[in-house]
Parts: C-alpha cells; structure tokens; sequence
C-alpha cells in the first residue's frame, strides 16, 4: 500500500460512512522553552481518530509523537490549537477537570512503570475505577480477568509479576471503566516479542470485540501492524497516513519518511 | 547539595543551640571572674576563717607584718532595714568601708560613700527594688532589738555584681550597729617585691590554727567557685540538652545520607564502572559529608552566636537572674561546636557511605533503578534490640523497686536504644495499626498513604525515631514533674495539715487581726487560736488550743481534725518520744495550779500540743489570742496570698508565717520554671526532628516522581496528592507522639518512684496523668506533622504528569 497523499490535507472533514469521532486535535501547537532555544515539538497537527479504531501514531524518535498522545490524553496542556474528547474541550480545562477527564473518560497503558509497586494486581486494575468512587462492572471485571489470563495473579504485587503479566494487568486498568478512549504508549517496547504480541492481540480484541476505541504510540512497524490505521507523524507535522496497514506497508512509509 | 539542605537546617539548630549553650556558660564564667577580680583586685593574701573565727589578736598581728603594705580587715553586721514599702523588717548585710589605698574597695554610682555613723550607702539594685532615693532615713535595728536612724548618702555601682551586694557603714558605724560583727576575713596587700606567696607564707606562720591563708589569685578562684557552681550545673543540663538536639540532628542526617545515596544508585555505580574503587566512592561521600557539616556548624556557631547576644541583652534588661554579664566569645565554645557539629555529621554519614560502596557496578546498565526496595531489618538488630528492651526493661523495674536513680536511669536509656533499635519493626506496625482507620474509610489516596508510610521500614523508623526522642523527652519531663509534683502535694497535705498558720510569740495579736486576714484576697476561712506554754512530763511545752467545731474548716486531713475532740490531745511524734508516750497514752499537763488529763493522738504538722479550745480553757482561763489558722483558695495564686499575709498585721513587728501553702508555693514555682525550661530545651529537638520528617517526604517525592506522575495520570487530583503526603506525615508525626506519650509515661513514672520512693514515708508515690499537656504534646506533633508535609507536597503536586513519566 502506498502513500494516500489526498488524506494528508490536515483538518479533513469525516465523511458519509466514515466512523463517528472519538477524539480530534485540531492545529496543535506545543513549543518547549522559550526565545531562541524554543523547539516546537508539536507544529501545527489536525488529526481525528473514530469511535471503535485502533489506530497507531508513528514516527521517529523526537517527531512528536508522545507529546501528542499526552495532549490528546489530557495528561499536558498544548500552547495553541484544541482537543475534543467527545463534546469537551480538554485544551481549556483547569488541572481539576483534566484529572477527572483522566478518570473517567480515558485509560492508559505505558511503556513501562505502569503498576504501583504496593498495590496487589487486582488493587492496581480498580485504582481509576476507586480513585473516582465508581463501583466496577463485576462481569466486564471477571471477562476481562479471564481474556487476559490473570485469574491465578490478582493477588499478586507487580514485583511477582512478569513483565508481560504487568503489561497485562496495566490493559485491564485500561479497559475496566470502558473509557471512550484507551492510550497506549509504546506498550510493548519492554517485553518480548511473545509478550508484546499477546498485549497487542488483546488491545486489537478490545476493538474488535468490545468496541473500544485505542490510540497507540510505537515506533515498531509489527505493533503498528495491528491497527487498523497508521497516522505518520515527522518534525512534529502529520506525514502520511496509512489504512489496514501491514509490517511492510509500514516500514516501506518510514523509509520514504526518512528519505 | 539541593537535597541536603533540611539536613543542613538540622545541624544548624543542634550546632547553634549547643553553641548558646557554651557561650553563654562561658560568658557567664567569665563575667563573674572578671568581677570578682575587679572586687579583689590588689588583694595579694587572704585570711579566711575556715575552722576558727578571726580574734583582734590575729588582726593586730597580721597588720604588723613587715611584708604587708595594707591590711583591712572585711567586717559585716547584718542589720533589721525597716524599708518603708514593707511591713516588717529585712536583713541587709552592712560591710564596713576601710582604706582603699591598696586594695579595691566599692564604688558608687550615685552620691558619696558614708562617712559619718549616721550615713550608709545602699547597693543601686536594692534602692531600686525598695525605691530609696540619695537623702533618705532609713530605720535600722540589731537583733537585739536596738535600733538606729541613719541616711542613705550613696549608691553603690553593683550592675556587675553578681547575686545580692551588700550596704556599707564606716567602720565605726558597723562597730556600733553589732559590736560583735562577723569578721569575714583579713585582705592584706605586699609591699613591693614581696611575692603573693610570700605573702601568705608569712600571714600562715602568725595567725591561729584553723584560720587559712589563701593567695590573693587563689582567694578569687575559691570565691568564684563559689559563684559559680550553679552556673556549671546550669551549663551542664544545657550541655546535656545540646548533646540530645546533637544527635537527633545525628539521626536526621544520617537518614539524609542514607536516602541521598539510595537515590544516587545509578550514578555510584556508574563512577564504580569506569574505575572508581570502592575506597573512592566511600572517600567522596565522607569528602561531602565534610563539606556539608563543617558549613552548616559554621552557620550553627554563627546563630549561636547571635542568639547569645540576643538573649544575654534580654537577660540584661528584663533581670532573667543570670549575672548581668557581657558576651564572651573564647576558642572552645566557638570550635567545639564547630567540631561536635562536623563530626556528627561525619559519624552520621559513615553508614550510609559503606552502603554506597556496596552498590555494583552492574546497577549502572540495568535499564532502571528500581525504587529503592524495601529494605529488610536486620535480624541481628532486632535481636540485640530486644535484648536491649528487656534487659533495659528490668533495670529500670530494679531501679524504680530499690528507688535507685541511677539504675533507673541506665535502665530507661538503654531499654530507649532497644526501642530505637526495633524501630524498623515496631514502627511499620503502630503506623498500620493507626493507619487502618483511614485505610478503611479514605478511599485509595488514604490506602497507598498508609502503604507509603510503611514501605521502607528503615527510613520510616529513622524518621520517627528523631521525633520520638523528642516527645518522650517531653512526655517524660511533663509526668515526671507532675507525678513528683503530686507526691509532694500528698505528702504536705500530711506533713502541713493547714495551710497557713500565722502566729506571734511574746507580743499581742490586735483585735482587728482577725478581720485583716479575712480581708485578704484567696482566704477563706480564719479560725484563731491560743498558744500557751504550760508543763508536761516535766517540760515546758507550747500547748495550742483551737474551737473544736471550727478546726475542721481548716485542717485538710479529716482523720487528724476527727482526732481534735474533747478529752484528746494532738501529739507530735517527736514530743510523743521525749514525753515516752504512746498513740493512745494519758498525758497530764499542768499549768500553774490548774491541771488536765488527756488522751494522747499522735499528728503531723501541727503545734508540739494541739487540744481543743475548752481543753486549754482549763489549763488557761481566757487565753489571749496568739495566732490564727487559715484555709485559702486552692485556685488563688499561692506566693500572692503568702505574700499579702505575710504583709498583714503591722502592728506585730514579728509575725511567723508557716504552712503547706508556703511550702507550695515555694516548690510549685520551682516545678514551673522546670517544666518550662525542660519543654523549651526539647522543643528544640522536636523542631529538629520536624525538620527531618519533612526532609524524608520530601526525598520520598523526588524517587516517587514516576509513581505519582502514574497516579495522577490514573486520576488522582492535585488536592488528593496533598492530602496523601499529609496522611502520610500525619501517620508517622502521630506514632512518634503516641509511642513517645506512652514512654513518657512510663519512664516519668518509674522514674518518680526511683526518685522520690526513698524520700517518702513508706516509699509511697503518687503517679500522675498530666492529660491536658500530653493532648498538647499530641496535637503540637500531629500539626507539625502536617505542617512538615506542605512543602514536599506543594512540590509533588507541580509535577505535571506527562512530563514525570517521558522523563528518566
């Protein structure tokens, strides 16, 4: 598959048949510093991710992808431009309503330190779901516990766990509250490649399965692989785009980028 | 260096409150040196009664010695001064003035020395307090009743005496005042060329056995002694204090140090990995150490400094009875604290700098540094804490049975360090058990709280255990001076059954007496009473008698005013032995030819004699009235009430006034100033240990920088995060002021028991509960505790949680 430059127009309008907008970042801007050593990590990027897709960001490294992610995550505060979760505008929200945002409405899965280390598996998956007074869904609970083979580990620390094992628990969080939109940061960039695709197996189950709507950071073009759409970022601008991507497809996108 | 400021604000407060200490010990030494050299100086030899008093003969042979320029002889009357803002008399020491040619002699800062018989001169302070001014009469009178105006000419310069000065007279006055005045010594003064040991070579061989002659050198040092023997008691309790806020600092840093280097693990190994050995890694954590501790001791000296100035001017102006002395600054209480300061925090670093030598080189390349593991508390300390605990347990259980102080001392220090030692372990729990409630009921932020508090048992032990000093220091200082306080007051209520009795011998009590005393503010009750002296068992006793029906009103001790009937007599134990009677024996008294027989009680505490009334009656017919018996307002201020009795009924010249109260108040201000002193010594180690908590939190929240960055990224609120750090402070300050309030207790009440047991009868011992200040105790610690959680979490929230977990 090759390059979709008619996509590349930044702030393209969805059209008729297209799926609904889970979260749209709307000419982001995020500069670091100040006067002559301001770098702009983020310049200028427009760019929708519908309900119910996977889809990956990728680049290399410094072109800003992860300051996007944590932009459109709430978890930083762009310098211009807008993100809408849904209806809300997260660019203009007080620490206070970010946090709830953070919440309630999305789920994360980092690369790594995902866990806290004094909390047992099972507290570390309620931990959102606590932290926000909500009671968990018993029986979303247990399928997930099951799907993701952590039956036997619940009462386990992260420190008894495998990294593989961590990465799963940290899905679970991800998943427990069903957040409009779950964040993975290069979360297989510490496991091995059997683990790494069974956490990617799992997060392109809970798009295909549950309907859940995933946006992935990763710069490896086999993870980027089981998403259903590549978003290129380079220099902190969109690239390129890719649909029903492929390892090759994806690797052959990065090579013209670095070209 | 960032991170080891808090420690460095701890090594201030130790080096600079040890510092005041020794600066103002030394410049209190040092002034009263200097002084009374001023007051000796040309004085080469001294004869001092030491065995023998001096004869004129020794006098008039001294003054012949051929070695001897001067010799005066030092002489003081002690003189009734009727001051006119008092009711009765005081006793003023009248020195005689003698020829000042060669040997220093007052000085006046107002007015002329006396010259005349009729003139003396008053010291400056002593006008001050009785405001005499330059002109005035004053009234003077000898024991033996003779009495003399004379005026005050002059006031001498005594704004560097140390204590009280005397007044002086010429010596012709001093003559008449007391012709058998005490002759204090003999200054004698050398000719040229005649050494100070010569001198007093030559006085030795002529005076009499049992009089010593001292050096003129050695004469000042013997005075000083004197002086200044309260000043090294006092400097010694502040030197003890100084060495506890020393080594809380000692726990603080070192637990700085541990964290420091724990936090540092990467970057160790890394200099371990391109070649530095061990000896290395070890030598730049002492090099540090050094750095750090001999800046923070320098800037502890200089506060010390500053605060001596400070409180040695305040002395000066508001009269704090240390000796009106100026700033002395000499080498040692400028160095040692210096020195004391670098070295603690050397020793302190020493542990922590061993660890860091452990860590391997292969740390550097482990992709990250895990957050410093819980560490595991050494079984071998645990054991010899234990063993330290019991085997401090049972001395200190010998020591408060056998009232043995010093036993119980070693027991309670060394029962402390066992409890220091298994800190690790009992402090995790105490902060579970205590922990569990808001566990419970906080939701997730009051969970992980608890969860941080216990995660590093070592750290979390270190930081309470500073605390912990403190506040049983405290705790200990307020239950054992109530519980000392309580004893006291049972056992006066025994030995003084009445409050105050004011008595006359020989003159008349008038008839408004009575009516004076129920006017004074705090009495409440006056019941008067007739003292007689009549025979029994062929001596001449005091027999008091008082109205039965009203004895009641003002003997606390309801089994000895029960006692008081008709018929019976209340005996005082060592009259019952000369008599050779019994509790419960017939006692004959007789009074002229008027006779009565009683029955014998033995009492406490009050006259020889005690019987009713209408008992004395018939011993006395229409007894006058000699004195009364007073109840007060236990809630009146006792030295007050004292005071305003003691200033009543002018027109008895001698008025006795004795009793519990007086006995109270005395003690009851010693207790106070002792209480306060304690609790402001050791509010400088809880400040210091304060300091260390917030310095554990806050080095907790730079190695949890990921883990909160995760959880605010997870969803927990700014405000959520402030209160989980304050929890967690909360937990540790509240299981330090809990554990610290309940070895407080213990230790203030075996400590009473070795203390007072042996000086009470039948060894009994009250022990108190002083609630209202150990509430205190706890509630100044839980708000400092929270307190010493504000920065740290002020700082833990600014993280913004993107940026806490990209970064590494």
């Amino acid at each position: 598959m090759s390059l979709q430059t008619g996509e590349l127009a930044a702030g393209r309008l969805p059209q008729d048949g297209e799926p609904r907008t889970a979260i749209r970042a709307h000419e982001l801007r995020k500069v670091y510093g100040q006067g002559d050593t301001a770098v702009a990590a983020l310049d200028g990027v427009s760019v929708d991710f519908g309900v119910g897709q996977f889809t990956a960001i990728m680049g290399p490294s410094g072109s800003g992808k992860s300051t996007l992610m944590h932009c459109l995550a709430g978890l930083d505060t762009p310098t211009e431009g807008q993100v809408l979760l849904g209806e809300t505008e997260l660019t203009r929200l007080p620490d206070a309503e970010l946090t709830k945002i953070r919440r309630d409405r999305v789920g994360f899965v980092f690369q790594s330190f995902n866990l806290l280390p004094m909390l047992s598996a099972n507290d570390n998956i309620l931990l959102p779901l606590e932290l926000g007074n909500r009671k968990p869904d018993e029986q979303w609970l247990s399928t997930l516990i099951e799907v993701l083979g952590l039956s036997d580990r619940l009462t386990h620390r992260p420190s008894e766990l495998s990294g593989g094992q961590q990465q799963r628990v940290a899905v679970a969080r991800a998943l427990v509250g069903r957040p409009e939109v779950v964040f993975a940061d290069e979360p297989t960039g510490n496991l091995d490649s059997r683990s790494g695709a069974e956490v990617l197996g799992f997060l392109r189950r809970s798009v295909r399965e549950f309907g859940q709507t995933v946006v992935m950071v990763t710069h490896d073009p086999l993870a980027a692989s089981y998403a259903d759409r590549v978003v290129m970022l380079a220099d902190g601008k969109l690239a390129g785009e890719l649909r029903q991507p492929t390892p090759e497809s994806v690797l052959d996108a990065l090579r013209q980028l670095g070209a | 260096m960032g991170r080891l400021v808090a420690a460095c604000l701890a090594i201030v407060l130790g080096v600079g409150f040890g510092s005041l200490a020794m600066i103002v010990h030394a410049s209190a030494s040092h002034g009263v040196n200097e002084t009374i050299g001023a007051q000796y100086k040309g004085v080469d030899a001294v004869v001092y009664p030491d065995q023998a008093t001096i004869s004129p003969a020794d006098i008039a042979t001294v003054q012949k010695l051929p070695q001897a320029a001067a010799a005066v002889t030092l002489t003081t009357a002690y003189m009734d001064v009727a001051f006119p803002d008092l009711v009765r008399g005081t006793t003023v020491p009248i020195d005689a003035l003698y020829d000042t040619q060669h040997i220093a002699g007052p000085g006046t800062s107002s007015g002329r020395l006396p010259t005349a018989t009729n003139e003396i001169a008053l010291p400056a302070r002593t006008a001050a307090k009785h405001k005499i001014a330059v002109g005035q009469s004053l009234r003077i009178s000898s024991y033996d009743d003779k009495s003399w105006t004379v005026t005050v000419v002059g006031l001498l310069d005594d704004s560097k005496y140390v204590g009280s000065a005397s007044a002086v007279a010429t010596p012709a006055a001093v003559k008449i005042f007391d012709p058998g005045a005490y002759t204090r010594g003999i200054a004698l003064a050398a000719k040229p060329g005649v050494s100070q040991q010569q001198l007093t070579s030559a006085a030795q061989a002529v005076v009499a056995s049992g009089l010593t002659v001292y050096t003129g050198e050695a004469f000042i040092q013997h005075e000083v002694k004197g002086l200044t023997n309260g000043i090294d008691v006092l400097g010694g309790v502040f030197g003890m204090f100084a060495v506890i806020a020393l080594f809380v600092a000692c726990l603080v840093i070192g637990n700085t140090f541990t964290i420091v280097i724990a936090q540092r693990t990467r970057e160790m190994a890394l200099l371990r990995c391109v070649g530095a050995s061990r000896r290395q890694v070890f030598s730049s954590v002492i090099a540090e150490a050094t750095v750090v501790g001999v800046i923070a001791s320098a800037i502890g000296v200089v506060f010390g400094v500053a605060l001596s100035a400070l409180g040695l001017a305040l002395s000066r102006e508001f009269d704090w009875g240390i000796p009106p002395v100026p700033l002395h600054l000499d080498l040692s209480s400028i160095f040692l604290p210096l020195l004391l300061g670098t070295l603690a925090t050397l020793v302190a670093a020493v542990v922590p700098a061993r660890r860091a030598t452990k860590v391997a080189p292969l740390a550097a390349l482990r992709p990250e540094a895990a957050p410093a593991a819980a560490t595991k508390a050494g079984i071998l300390r645990l054991v010899l804490g234990f063993l330290l605990l019991a085997g401090g347990g049972l001395l200190l259980g010998v020591g408060a049975k056998q009232h043995e102080v010093l036993i119980g001392v070693a027991g309670g220090a060394i029962s402390f360090l066992g409890i220091l030692a298994i800190g690790a372990l009992l402090v995790p729990a105490l902060i579970r058990v205590i922990g569990a409630l808001p566990a419970r009921s906080g939701g997730v932020p009051a969970r992980i709280a608890v969860a941080n508090a216990v995660r590093n048992p070592r750290r979390t032990a270190a930081t309470t255990s500073a605390l912990l000093i403190g506040v049983t220091l405290i705790s200990l200082t307020c239950v054992g001076i109530a519980s000392v306080r309580k004893t006291f007051d049972v056992s006066m209520d025994g030995q003084y059954p009445v409050d105050l009795m004011v008595t006359t011998y020989k003159e008349k009590m008038p008839a408004s007496a009575e009516q004076q005393l129920r006017d004074i503010k705090g009495i409440t009750q006056v019941v008067p009473i007739s003292t007689v002296t009549a025979k029994a068992g062929g001596e001449e006793i005091d027999v008091t008698g008082v109205d039965a029906g009203k004895a009641g009103s003002v003997i606390h001790n309801a089994a000895l005013s029960d006692k008081l009937k008709p018929g019976t007599a209340l005996v005082t134990y060592p009259v019952l032995k000369r008599l050779k009677l019994e509790d419960g024996s017939p006692l004959t008294i007789v009074s002229g030819q008027h006779k009565v027989t009683l029955t014998a009680r033995l009492a406490i505490g009050v006259d020889p004699i005690t019987t009713t009334s209408a008992d004395l009656a018939k011993l006395t017919p229409s007894a006058p009235v000699t004195g009364f018996w007073l109840a007060s307002d236990p809630k009146a201020d006792g030295a007050d009430v004292v005071d305003a009795v003691e200033q009543s009924i002018p027109t008895v010249k001698d008025l006795s006034v004795q009793g519990g109260l007086a006995e109270r108040t005395s003690y009851t201000k010693i207790f106070d100033v002792l209480l306060i002193v304690g609790i402001g010594l050791l509010g400088v180690s809880v400040l210091i240990a304060l300091v260390g908590v917030g310095n554990t939190l806050s080095l907790s929240v730079l190695e949890r920088t990921r883990e909160n960055a995760l959880l605010r990224a997870m969803g927990l609120s700014r405000r959520q995060l402030r209160g989980m750090l304050a929890i967690e402070s909360l937990l540790m300050a509240l299981v330090a002021a809990g554990l610290g309030i309940v070895l407080g207790l213990l230790y203030g009440w075996t400590g009473t028991s070795a203390l007072m047991g042996g000086q009470t009868v039948e060894g009994g011992v009250e022990y108190a509960v002083p609630g209202t200040l150990l509430i205190a105790i706890a509630a100044v610690a839980a708000v400092a505790g929270l307190l010493a959680s504000v920065l740290p979490a002020r700082r833990a929230a600014k993280v913004a949680p993107a940026g806490a977990l990209t970064t590494e």
